[in-house]
């Protein structure tokens, strides 16, 4: 591999990686990542007590 | 009333979504392109596509889809009437319940040869010996040689793997979206990533594969995706015109061909001196010849192909991620989770799949042989790896994981192209999910089937690829872009994307939303129909429109019409199905 095609190599695979890990950054510490759905046409959750305290 | 479904966390559906996108092309087409045009400027028109292209989109299916789906809608035409002042737009949507359903049926088939050549692998019967040998078993596991040849209950055909994974499919989206499809994507995509890190160390660690060629190895790969300057061998046929006669990689092989080139040239100039004639023009002119990044962006073919590449491999176009977005809720982030299941998708594609097919293939053929077994998704991936496989230590097991790699990749994907169907008969047909289910699995059993029994030189399998899988597709994602852009209003659009989101677009979006990317897809399905479907700058027709005329003086083929009969009959089942429901009824006469 020529010395541009190193400069290509990791130009591609280091910016793909970074926007990657940034995305990923910001879901997990956006504290939405695991977040419990809260169904609305249900009547309950997976965690009903949850839902009532909110509706009410 | 039935519960309405949701994801259960951001990160399941970003994982399904992600797990929607990447698929084969992630890990065979990708690095075959790459190859096939140049790094740097394949990767410079990919990387514009994406911007431009895919990412608009995405986002664009991302807010119409969880707009329906806060409407009331799952589906793809619920979603587009909701999202348009004109009911009868739901007509249109229902080419996404369409699209899906059939590229389900052949995908399903691809899925099957992923799961047979992995189970094959840990049987450890996998041994050839030439890519010929590769290529025969090839041929009769899938049975492209006769039509129902598939059809057989051996480990050397299809049969058993294909009924597998339908089952497999069917258990998984039955169980729903959160508890089936975000459940199996939320273990499938960390192995799948596990998986293919082990494949890059494993490659990435290759020594000399063949102690013969100590020329061809890793590097020599690499540099074959990679280097931006194309260096190609060319000799000048009687016409003057000069023809490719090989790619250069590395500094050894093109010291050697100008090497040759310089020998030819003295040849000639000897036979010149000698006054004769007839031996100077035996000896053929050659050179050597850099093509630039500049210039090789300057070929239409890049643009395309990159385009493509983007449009595909995000799956935007298809109606899938529309259905998946419609489970959000209008608080619910999508601007975030639309970038990151992108981002992964482009991870698995640039970081996992660039580093494994073609380097391992060009290490172990060089990169003449690579060429001349060919690029094509197929050809790299079920006759030159599987060579590779049998020839390196510990090949059984290392075949056992890229295939199975492959089949996670499949099935992530498959699910996704059940979803909108699935949406479709719960809320047209009033039915639960168990009946929907019902419903689908018999549609898509018999049509699946169809393209099983019809494998011969895989007619079948290709016809509905190309006119479904790629012209509806791009049509389809053409209308929803326009829809954004041009019903909702690209201001309004960016607006409902911030709308709950975590990071929010950009102000200037919607000037890409409004008239950069319609106008930019618009040109390149223009181009991308010029050139497959009318020839143009190839010098030849379509031979899918040939199958159909029956080109010159030829026989229209029976099986690209049955195909044509079975797209036209599966519309014509779900527009009626569509016609008599009440939901839909209800909300036309709402807007009277």
């Amino acid at each position: 591999m020529t010395i541009g095609g190193w400069i290509t190599f990791i130009l591609s695979t280091g910016s793909v990686c970074a926007l990657f890990a940034w995305c990923m950054y910001k879901v997990v510490s956006s504290g939405r990542a695991e977040k419990i759905s809260f169904d609305m046409d249900a009547g309950h959750s997976k965690d009903g007590a949850k839902k009532t305290s909110r509706r009410g | 009333m039935a519960a309405k479904e949701n994801w259960s966390s951001n990160m399941g559906v970003i994982l399904a979504v992600a797990g929607s996108a990447v698929g084969l092309g992630n890990f065979l087409k990708f690095p075959g392109q790459v190859a096939m045009y140049g790094g740097a400027a394949f990767m410079i028109a990919y990387v514009i596509s994406f911007f431009i292209l895919g990412m608009p989109i995405a986002f664009a299916e991302w807010t119409l889809g969880r707009h329906g789906g806060s409407k009331g809608f799952n589906s793809p035409p619920g979603i587009l009437m909701r999202s348009c002042p004109w009911p009868k737009m739901k007509y249109f949507g229902l080419l996404g319940v369409m699209l899906t359903t059939i590229v389900y049926c052949y995908y399903i088939y691809i899925e099957a040869w992923c799961l047979g050549y992995a189970v094959n692998f840990a049987r450890g019967v996998m041994d050839f010996k030439s890519i010929d040998s590769a290529g025969d078993f090839f041929v009769s596991f899938i049975g492209a040689a006769e039509n129902g040849s598939a059809i057989s209950l051996s480990w050397d055909t299809v049969f058993i793997f294909f009924l597998v994974a339908f089952v497999l499919n069917f258990w998984l989206i039955y169980r729903g979206v959160s508890k089936g499809i975000e459940f199996f994507c939320k273990y499938a995509m960390p192995t799948l990533v596990l998986i293919a890190l082990i494949l890059v160390v494993r490659v990435m660690t290759l020594g000399a594969v063949d102690e013969r060629y100590p020329d061809r190895n890793i590097n020599q790969g690499l540099g074959f995706m990679w280097n931006p300057v194309k260096v190609v061998l060319e000799e000048k046929t009687p016409d003057g015109e000069w023809v490719e006669v090989s790619r250069l990689v590395g500094y050894e092989q093109i010291d050697a061909a100008k090497e040759r080139v310089a020998q030819a040239q003295k040849a000639r100039d000897a036979a010149a001196a000698g006054a004769s004639a007839g031996k100077a023009s035996e000896t053929a002119q050659m050179r050597v010849r850099e093509i630039s990044v500049f210039e090789q962006l300057l070929n239409a073919s890049i643009w395309i192909a990159a385009a493509g590449q983007v449009f595909f491999s995000l799956t935007v176009g298809f109606g899938a991620i529309l259905t998946y977005a419609s489970y959000l809720k209008k608080r619910d982030d999508i601007v975030l989770s639309a970038l990151s299941s992108s981002a992964a998708n482009e991870f698995c594609e640039v970081c996992l799949g660039g580093l494994i097919t073609v380097p391992a293939a060009v290490a172990f053929f060089g990169v003449s042989g690579v060429v001349g077994a060919g690029l094509s998704l197929f050809d790299l991936g079920f006759r030159v790896l599987p060579l590779f496989f049998t020839h390196i230590f510990l090949g059984s097991v290392f075949g056992f994981l890229f295939f199975s790699l492959l089949f996670l990749a499949a099935v992530t994907s498959s699910l996704s192209m059940l979803q909108p169907g699935i949406a479709f008969m719960e809320e047209a047909a009033g039915v639960g999910r168990k009946f929907s289910s019902l419903i689908m699995g018999v549609i898509t059993f018999f049509i699946s089937g169809f393209v099983l029994y019809f494998s011969k030189d895989l007619k079948a399998m290709d016809t509905f690829d190309f006119w479904i899988g790629q012209v509806i597709i791009f049509i389809f994602g053409m209308v929803e872009i326009c829809i954004l852009a041009w019903v909702i209003g690209p201001k309004r659009g960016v607006d409902l994307a911030n709308s709950g989101s975590i990071i929010k677009l950009p102000k200037f979006s919607w000037v890409v939303f409004g008239y950069i990317t319609p106008i930019t897809i618009m040109v390149v399905f223009v181009a991308w129909l010029a050139k497959e479907l009318f020839g143009f700058g190839v010098g030849k027709s379509s031979p899918y429109i040939s199958d159909l005329t029956g080109g010159a003086g030829g026989e229209p083929n029976l099986v690209a019409w049955m195909c044509m009969a079975i797209i036209a009959g599966l519309y014509l089942f779900l527009a009626l199905v569509l016609a008599s429901s009440k939901k839909y009824k209800r909300f036309e006469d709402s807007q009277l």
